[in-house]
């Protein structure tokens, strides 16, 4: 601070010694509130001058009162008589006449006091302003040398400091995000190249971007669309037998993926070829026995067209087991699928 | 800020309305001439808003005024700021904030890392700002409000540009 001491409080000059300390934590800590009280007390002012010059004013009309009140009571003495001089009126009028002119002047006096006395109110605070005027521009000062305090300074380095580690934060948060979506972009192309390839096996068809996953992203949320090479939304358009092979292929795709982290241990087929035909049941014995390479399968099913079909396209492959039923009572045997 | 200067410039933003950026242009554009700048160039319309030369280097401010501590720097003024940045100068954005305790920042510009269209807050820009350059400002711009508020009240921009005329060190945009 400058100009003055700053232990003194500049309202009513109280000697604290901890009044800097507390003025500076509330200049640095919150200055809406300060910024608020200025503009409040600002109104005030503006308001107290106005009552100031309505006080002057009536001050003034007070003393005319006074000279008038004066004058009567001058005019009162000349009327009565002095001590020992002779009179013509008896003295109970006389008496009764300056009763009157008291009681009536007693009134005017009365009313004026009733005008006066709320601007009384208005002139001690008009005092306080004054004083709070001095404290502000002790203030002021105080304020216009933040800069010269070390500890503000220090406060406004360690702000700047503050600042810069949060941009770092936020440029690396940025990398993390472009890394992240980057990932997922790769990821989906792996995704939609396995899922193709296995839809198309299954359909027995060329075209392996036949189905494909879309994303969405938004600030919240992932979504993910299978669309036909168009971009439509394939669920509405495909019949049963597709949406079944689509199905066969999306666990397959996922088996794959997973199986580069040693997941799944095993792939467990029910009785997948119920409600496909023909030509699909070939594609997805097909399929079986290419997403066995990566992770062992068992797959349960009646005796026909899949399990035959399975063990043709799984011949070689030294991993293709059956199970058969045993003779007569005996529990079923494991037979190995290279027939 | 000095309590002062802060209730000169609430004043004058209450008073101006929209004039007020380019009012606070000019009188920090006086505030630059007075601390000794070897010379200036202020501009009005297209083109970087302060030029400024000096100890033998360039500089290129482009000036914000802000209320609620944030500012928004569109693609043209990232533009301009990289084309001084190419030409040699080092650009800056000159923010002041509206609050009491607010100070001009010469925020140094980095090509790619102030994003357009974008509002970005004073604490962030505070990260990139020079010192010593707001420093030697400080004063000279509380001396530039004192002396030409009522000037740029009742004159506008006109009147500032009076001001400006005077010095010799101001060169023609």
């Amino acid at each position: 601070m400058r100009g003055h001491d700053a232990t003194d409080c500049p309202v009513c000059g109280h000697h604290d010694p901890t009044l800097a300390e507390t003025l500076r934590r509330e200049l640095t800590t919150d200055v809406n509130p300060l910024k608020e009280r200025f503009a409040a007390i600002d109104g005030r002012e503006r308001q107290l001058n106005e009552q100031r010059k309505t006080l002057a004013r009536l001050q003034s009309e007070l003393e005319l009162a006074e000279t008038a009140h004066a004058s009567l009571q001058k005019a009162l003495d000349a009327q009565l008589p002095a001590g020992g001089s002779e009179t013509k009126e008896p003295p109970e009028e006389i008496a009764r006449q300056r009763r009157a002119r008291i009681t009536g002047l007693q009134g005017v006096l009365g009313r004026l006091e009733e005008f006066l006395g709320p601007h009384r109110a208005d002139a001690e605070v008009l005092e306080l302003l004054l004083k709070w005027r001095a404290a502000r521009a002790r203030a002021d000062a105080a304020t216009g040398g933040l800069d010269q305090l070390e500890e503000w300074n220090e406060l406004q380095r360690a702000i700047d400091e503050a600042a810069g580690l949060v941009c770092d934060l936020e440029v690396i948060g940025a990398m993390s995000r472009e890394a992240q979506r980057e990932r997922s972009s790769e990821r989906v192309k792996e995704v939609n190249t396995t899922l193709g390839r296995h839809f198309a096996r299954i359909r027995g068809g060329p075209d392996d971007e036949a189905v494909r996953v879309k994303v969405k992203s938004t600030a919240t949320k992932l979504t993910y669309h299978l669309v036909d090479s168009a971009g439509r939304d394939v669920m509405p358009i495909l019949n049963q037998a597709a949406l079944n092979a689509l199905s066969f292929a999306m666990l397959f795709a996922q088996a794959e993926e997973r199986a580069t982290r040693g997941e799944p241990r095993w792939l467990v087929l029910d009785d997948p070829g119920q409600n496909l035909d023909a030509e699909n049941t070939t594609g997805l014995a097909e399929a079986v026995a290419d997403i066995a390479q990566r992770v062992p399968v068992l797959v349960a099913t009646h005796p026909g067209v899949l399990a035959d079909a399975i063990e043709r396209f799984a011949a070689g492959s030294g991993r293709c087991y059956r199970l058969t039923p045993g003779p007569g009572d005996e529990a079923p045997k494991i037979q190995e699928g290279n027939p | 800020m000095n309590p002062q200067t802060h209730r000169t410039l609430e004043d004058l933003r209450n008073r101006t309305g929209r004039e007020y950026g380019k009012l606070l242009q000019k009188l920090l554009a006086i505030a630059f001439l007075d601390s000794g700048v070897d010379r200036l160039v202020d501009r009005c319309t297209q083109g970087i808003d302060l030029e400024v030369q000096l100890a033998g280097k360039r500089y290129a401010f482009e000036v914000k005024s802000c209320e609620e501590d944030q500012i928004t720097l569109g693609k043209k003024d990232l533009e301009g700021l990289k084309r001084q940045q190419d030409d040699g100068a080092e650009a800056y954005v000159a923010v002041l904030g509206g609050s009491l305790l607010d100070e001009w920042l010469f925020v140094r510009f980095h090509p790619g890392e102030l994003p357009p269209s974008k509002k970005l807050s004073t604490f962030q820009l505070r990260a990139y700002r020079n010192r010593e350059l707001e420093d030697r400002l400080r004063r000279p711009f509380e001396e530039a409000v004192a002396r030409h508020a009522s000037t740029a009240v009742y004159d506008r921009q006109a009147g500032l540009d009076r001001v400006l005329a005077g010095y010799p060190a101001r060169g023609l945009a």
